[in-house]
């Protein structure tokens, strides 16, 4: 069977999340190219990691259309789920097994074979400049590589879209520019990358950007656009200048 | 398949990097075993006082087959309880047995009576032998009876309670031989259901979960690649038990060591069962070692080990068919020291398994909505 060329690889469609009363998310729309990198911008609670979680196939929409890597993520989520990679915003990698280890344990857990762990395991630790690191167990680490791992570890499967959930908080400024090279090797073969973040900073490293406040998708544009179209130098101010725009229009509605 | 093999891998490879739990774990035979068995292990007698305000016939016979046997010491009679309580309190007596008026009376014509037994709890290994001991007597005199009077209830009753064979087969009256397999039996359920239930609680809360929800691995093989280690630890534990208790204690094993080993791991797969309900249904670590020690307990208080389920009342028994000690501890018992082969514990066998299936589509069914 022949997979139709999508010209998507991420389709939502008024996808929303309900959590009894509360909204989460609430109606978003946006499509992503192949190899492109997106970028979920917002505040605490905004609804990121829920919107993600969503894409992933681990929760439920209460409503709208989505669909994943040519799948329907409402549908297809275990076929899905072959086809991406995921890096939670907790750490999730087992901390008393070593850097290959896990690669290994997560390798067998996608089905590969012996001879395509192996030989992954050490293409991606060669390419990225982590042979070093591969026999130290995890929790030896300090935080910068073991996200670096991390993202490693969701990419040994060959996904063709990965999501990374604030994969650089926490993380020192030289290994998080280390990683954004990371981010932009991995989109130039192919892969398309959806990337949440509170740092304004990434988000000029981002193709495209989206804002969400309180659930909501209030802009989707790129970085340059955006800074054109309300004249500022910054994405921080950008962010702010949106932010402050959406509460007190609001705040007027609601009274 | 793969899949589980790969899981079995990590979760052996987890076990080894933590030291302090591997030596717990292997600490257990030793210390359940060997100490936890010698602690019983002077225990070959029990001072009886007599408080007999029927002396009829059937009560005397009840004495004289207690006298007759090795383990009881008859120290003397009283007439009231509250004599004997004194007498007890004082010189430490291990049990009481006391016939009301009309014991023997009501016995025919009711075709049930009471007996009453108070044990002396301060020693509670000594008190609970005791009571299995003496249990087995009235039982083998309730045959008795059942049989002279021909009384229609009581034959039925006879002919369908089976009473703990260990006074029979156990001549010698050697506490070890049924201390030391009751603790291999005791160690193989907590360590089983702590272990397993523990560690899919643990994935939960350190985040892995999340990460292994996102694959494509199914719940089942997750399951499977969680137990299997835990299971091949226990038929270790279980192996070095049985070594220290027959080196040690030389407790003979009646029946087939194959089958010692057959019916322990159809057993642990009901108590693994348990342990991943356990940890389905618990969202932190502490809540499944809350959840873990409260089954423990009622799965050893209704084990027939502190109490025989022939003396429980009949709550107590329906709750004993869902126990996976009270099937573990009777199927051991047979086998170790009665010789019983397959057939015997066949039926006991089948609903273990049962009683797996169904925990286990139950926890998978769980499982699968919450996470
Ligand atoms: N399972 C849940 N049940 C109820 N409410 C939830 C649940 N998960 C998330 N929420 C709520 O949904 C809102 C959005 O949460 P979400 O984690 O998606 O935010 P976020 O944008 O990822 O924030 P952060 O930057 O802090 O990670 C929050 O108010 C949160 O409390
Ligand atoms: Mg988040």
């Amino acid at each position: 069977m022949s997979q139709p060329e999508k010209a998507y690889s991420i389709s939502v469609e008024n996808l929303t999340k309900k959590f009894d009363d509360f909204v989460a998310v609430d109606k978003i729309t946006f499509n992503v190219k192949k190899g492109e990198i997106f970028g979920f911008l917002g505040a605490n609670g905004a609804g990121k990691t829920t919107a993600m979680r969503m894409l992933i196939g681990v929760l439920e929409p209460t409503s709208g259309k989505g669909e994943v890597a040519g799948f329907d993520i409402f549908k297809n989520s275990r076929k899905l789920k072959k086809h991406i990679g995921y890096m939670s915003q907790k750490f999730s990698l087992y901390d008393d097994l070593t850097a290959k280890e896990n690669m290994r344990f997560f390798g067998g857990i996608y089905g590969l074979t012996n001879k395509e762990i192996r030989n992954r395991t050490k293409e991606l630790l060669t390419h990225f400049g982590m042979e070093h690191i591969e026999k130290e167990r995890v929790s030896s680490l300090p935080l910068g590589w073991k996200q670096k791992l991390a993202f490693c570890t969701a990419l040994m499967h060959k996904p063709d879209v990965v999501f990374l959930d604030e994969p650089t908080s926490g993380v020192d400024p030289s290994i998080r520019r280390q990683f954004w090279e990371m981010i932009y090797e991995t989109a130039e073969g192919g892969v398309t990358v959806l990337v949440t973040t509170h740092n304004m900073d990434e988000a000029e490293y981002c193709h495209r950007i989206s804002m969400m406040v309180a659930g909501k998708m209030i802009t989707v544009d790129t970085p340059q656009n955006l800074k054109d179209k309300y004249k500022l130098e910054t994405m921080g101010e950008v962010f702010l200048h949106l932010a402050r725009g959406y509460e007190k229009e609001h705040a007027i509605t609601a009274s | 398949m793969r899949i589980i093999r790969f899981i079995i891998v990590k979760e052996f490879i987890q076990i080894f990097r933590n030291p302090l739990l591997v030596l717990i774990i292997l600490s257990q035979p030793f210390i359940q075993v060997l100490l936890l068995g010698t602690a019983g292990g002077d225990i070959n007698y029990a001072s009886v006082y007599v408080v007999d305000e029927d002396l009829s016939s059937t009560s005397r016979e009840i004495i004289s087959k207690m006298e007759g046997s090795d383990f009881f010491d008859i120290r003397g009679a009283a007439l009231t309880m509250d004599e004997a309580y004194k007498v007890m309190e004082y010189k430490n007596i291990n049990l009481i047995v006391h016939f009301p008026p009309n014991f023997e009376k009501k016995l025919i014509k009711e075709h049930s009576s009471k007996v009453q037994l108070v044990t002396n709890a301060i020693d509670a290994i000594t008190a609970s032998l005791t009571y299995a001991y003496s249990s087995e007597i009235i039982g083998a005199v309730n045959k008795d009876v059942a049989i002279k009077w021909g009384s229609k209830s009581l034959s039925n009753k006879a002919s369908t309670v089976s009473i703990p064979y260990s006074y029979w087969y156990n001549r010698a009256l050697i506490s070890q031989y049924i201390m030391v397999p009751a603790m291999c039996v005791a160690m193989v359920v907590m360590i089983t259901i702590l272990l397993s239930g523990m560690n899919i609680v643990k994935e939960k809360e350190i985040g892995t979960m999340e990460q292994l929800n996102v694959t494509p691995m199914r719940k089942t093989h997750f399951i499977m690649g969680k137990i299997i280690p835990v299971w091949i630890i226990n038929i270790v534990l279980l192996a070095i038990g049985l070594i220290l208790s027959s080196l040690v204690f030389h407790v003979p094993v009646v029946g087939s060591l194959w089958l010692v080993f057959f019916l322990s791991g159809v057993v642990m797969f009901l108590l693994l069962a348990v342990g991943v309900l356990i940890s389905v249904i618990s969202n932190t670590q502490q809540q499944a070692m809350f959840f873990t020690f409260f089954i423990i307990m009622i799965f050893v208080i209704f084990g027939d080990f502190i109490t025989p389920i022939d003396n429980m009342p009949s709550w107590g028994k329906a709750m004993a068919d869902l126990n996976p000690q009270a099937y573990y501890s009777r199927m051991i018992h047979l086998v170790i020291t009665k010789g019983s082969g397959i057939k015997d514990i066949l039926p006991d066998l089948l609903k273990v398994s049962g009683l797996t299936f169904a925990t286990l589509a139950v926890s998978l069914w769980i499982f699968n909505k919450k996470d």
